[in-house]
């Protein structure tokens, strides 16, 4: 295995298989350092097994998974990640004062003077209870909690899940300012794609717990083609017979039209074609889709 | 404190707290009840020491106050010592690991920079001091109490369950059993409130299966009186219940109404000769059988209680822990 | 000092939104030469977008010759793009005011003078860089952009 400063967190092979099957098989990825990694994927897709695997939490059932080259849960790896689980726990009889007391203990390298000030920015009192506090300041708390490790890999499930707009680029805002000051990794998962979009600039696309999309943002958007134009009634699914049907990612008709989404190919399309460059968000939800195909058809 | 102590006495501290601030209000109750007791003995001069048994041949008013006084608290505080384990397990053990796998905190606590035998074994020996520490308190105030009026009369004798599971190491082990119990239990079920109630159910199982049995591990004393001399008073022993006659060959044969004893009927003396009886014999566990019993229930209880920690560090080591 | 805003619905890349503001900030004299615009820090924690969007949309603005980078101080403006011959009551518009008047009583719609100024506009300042529409395949390297066929 080679230590590659420049991967966070690379995945050869890895499997993970619980009693209802596997919700990892056979994932190989690299995630790039100092980058931003949106985690896609339906429910189901294996997103938070992944990250349980990343924090030492599961051990993997097949595969390997490092962590800047170190075994996930070691205390190389332990100590420069920090995890941000999907319902957000805390203790919610501490105090906030408690709670970072609690990072200050249990961390070697621990910058209280950060965490205190992110508690403090949002107005939320040193002793308040935890479990008194809003959505909104329990995940500051936690957020603070998290950047106070100083970690080199932040990992957050669903980070804004159940928050309110306002709330929810308050702690966008939170962790793109980490990332600002530290070059922290950040690997996120989130349903939220308008989101992700202005803030992550690499994708790991997850379906049924397979790796499906792997890449760059700006890139992946580049190498897709958003095209509209006169169905094709010779064909199935109304493209000329030419296209590669290896590069169709999605493609529907709609009475004479045809609104396909393909990834690039020798085949250009002509003049009467409305080509666009897809968004993220657009790209996306197109492979989502492409992901249940019944429901596509439905 | 630091790193891990500190987070285990955070979490602790209410339980730790309120136990000291419960034990501090028994040992008071205690050191008064037994003061009275004591000063009530002195002024009437009976002599303790000397009135063991059933039989102690020192039944008088005094005595009879003595005792009807100090039974009802002593009881009560043997059951709350018996009652311990039972309680640490589903207060103390349960939660232990059960609420944080519950609320989902293990996953906060074991992704900071300290692992996992570092954190559950911090927490887990602030649980078992206190457990420990709670428990011989307890142990030793019923044994303080108690002996002055122990085995006496009509009152309370190291046999009765009041007292043996109440004092003495098996006590404390008892607890210990309950803490891993309850921890194990949290664990393996994830939630704490059904851990609560496997926890519940195992100890008293426990304890009932090992009060059932206790007679099973060791032989009592063959008591035998020759001829048709009275049957040797039992004093503060523990009978078994088993009694009859023996043989010229020295068999036992235990059937106390081999020779009823009525009108019309012939003596015991004679009866005896015409069934070959040679004499009367009764099964006793002496009063020093105390400790036997006492050394093998803790044994018992320990070795519990280190199975169930070693399935725990073992499942721990394993994880997944949800 | 400038607070920036982002429309997600827009469709316009964030880095340019940031870009038209400044350069509105400027046209409308809200930043002057010698102003500091706030630190990466501060606009992604405003804002929420990745930190690189903010520093791709300086270096816009660096390349424009609008702001420079200080080392150690921050991204400082150099000069200002407010005109005087933009200005409500300049003569430019007025005669701009003209012109619409007489397209409208020409019988133009609004979008009609929309998109006859804009086709001028384009003539008159021709875009530097338009992106392609479609870009053409590229031979990339098949370990960046993984993707797995439907198999079932």
């Amino acid at each position: 295995m080679t230590d590659d400063p420049t991967t966070a967190l690379r995945a050869t092979r890895l499997g993970r298989r619980f009693r209802g099957g596997w919700a990892l098989r056979d994932c190989d990825f690299a995630l790039p350092a100092g980058r931003i990694t949106a985690l896609v994927g339906p429910n189901g897709a294996g997103k938070s097994t992944l990250f349980h695997l990343a924090t030492g939490l599961l051990r993997p059932t097949s595969g390997d998974l490092r962590v800047f080259g170190a075994e996930p849960g070691s205390p190389a790896a332990r100590d420069r990640t920090a995890f941000l689980a999907q319902d957000k726990p805390l203790y919610p009889r501490f105090t906030v004062d408690d709670t970072l007391r609690f990072g200050r203990e249990l961390n070697g390298d621990w910058d209280h003077a950060s965490a205190e000030r992110i508690v403090r920015a949002g107005n939320i009192p040193l002793d308040a209870r935890v479990g008194a506090l809003s959505q909104g300041q329990t995940t500051r708390v936690a957020l603070a909690l998290a950047f106070g490790k100083r970690p080199d890999l932040l990992l957050l499930d669903e980070p804004l899940a159940d928050l309110d707009p306002l709330v929810r680029i308050e702690a966008m805002g939170l962790v793109m300012a980490e990332v600002a000051d530290r070059g922290t990794t950040v690997v996120m998962s989130s349903h939220v794609l308008s989101e992700l979009e202005n803030a992550c600039d690499h994708v790991l696309l997850l379906g049924r717990g397979a790796v499906r999309l792997d890449g760059d943002a700006q890139r992946l958007c580049d190498t897709h083609v958003r095209i509209t134009g006169l169905a094709d009634p010779a064909t199935d699914d109304g493209l000329p017979p030419d296209v590669d049907r290896a590069t169709v990612v999605e493609a529907a008709v709609t009475g004479r039209q045809v609104h396909a989404l393909l990834r690039h190919s020798d085949w250009s399309p002509g003049d009467p074609w409305i080509v666009e460059n897809p968004s993220l968000e657009d790209l996306l939800l197109a492979y989502l889709r492409s992901d249940h195909p019944a429901e596509a058809a439905a | 404190m630091k790193g891990t102590l500190w987070l285990a006495w955070r979490q602790q501290r209410a339980l730790i707290l309120t136990g000291a601030a419960v034990l501090l209000a028994v040992t008071a109750w205690v050191v008064v009840m037994r003061t009275d007791m004591t000063g009530f003995i002195s002024s009437h001069h009976i002599d303790t020491a000397g009135c063991k048994g059933w039989d102690g041949g020192c039944e008088s008013e005094a005595t009879l106050k003595l005792l009807d006084d100090n039974n009802g608290p002593l009881r009560a505080l043997g059951s709350l010592s018996t009652a311990l384990p039972v309680l640490i397990g589903i207060f103390w053990g349960a939660p232990l690991l059960g609420r944080e796998l519950e609320s989902g905190t293990w996953k906060l606590a074991l992704t900071q920079g300290v692992g996992i035998g570092r954190w559950f074994t911090t927490r887990f020996a602030l649980a078992t001091a206190s457990t420990v520490l709670g428990s011989a308190v307890l142990a030793a105030l019923v044994a303080w109490w108690w002996s002055p009026v122990s085995n006496m009369l009509g009152g309370l004798y190291w046999h009765d369950g009041y007292i043996f599971n109440a004092t003495g190491p098996a006590a404390v082990a008892c607890a210990l059993f309950g803490l891993a119990a309850g921890t194990a239990a949290g664990l393996l079920i994830r939630r704490t409130l059904p851990a609560m109630a496997a926890v519940l159910g195992a100890v008293v199982a426990v304890r009932f299966a090992l009060n059932s049995f206790r007679s099973d591990w060791i032989s009592p004393q063959l008591w035998i009186s020759k001829g048709d001399a009275p049957r040797r008073e039992i004093g503060s022993g523990w009978s078994t219940g088993e009694f009859g006659f023996v043989d010229a060959a020295g068999r036992k044969h235990a059937i106390p109404d081999a020779c009823p004893w009525g009108e019309g009927l012939p003596d015991l003396k004679t009866c005896m000769a015409q069934k070959g009886f040679t004499g009367r014999y009764r099964t006793v566990y002496p009063s020093g059988d105390f400790w036997t019993f006492q050394w093998i229930e803790t044994g018992i209880f320990v070795g519990l209680a280190a199975v169930l920690v070693a399935a725990i560090c073992f499942v721990l080591k394993r994880r997944p822990l949800p | 000092m400038i607070a920036f805003r982002i429309d997600r619905r827009s469709g316009v890349a964030t880095y340019l939104q940031l870009v038209h503001q400044v350069r509105q900030a400027l046209r409308l004299g809200m930043l002057e030469p010698g102003d500091r615009l706030p630190t990466a820090r501060e606009v992604v924690e405003a804002v929420a977008v990745n930190p690189n969007t903010v520093l791709r949309a300086y270096r816009e603005l660096e390349r424009d010759g609008l702001v420079e980078p200080r080392p150690g101080q921050g991204t400082f403006v150099r000069r200002s793009l407010a005109r005087p011959a933009a200005a409500a009551d300049s003569p430019l518009r007025a005669e701009a005011a003209a012109w619409v008047g007489r397209a409208r009583a020409a019988g133009l719609e609004r979008e009609d003078v929309a998109a006859l100024t804009a086709s001028v506009l384009d003539d008159a300042f021709p875009l530097p860089d338009p992106p392609p529409p479609f870009i053409p395949a590229q031979k990339q390297k098949p370990t960046h952009t993984h993707t797995q066929e439907e198999d079932t």
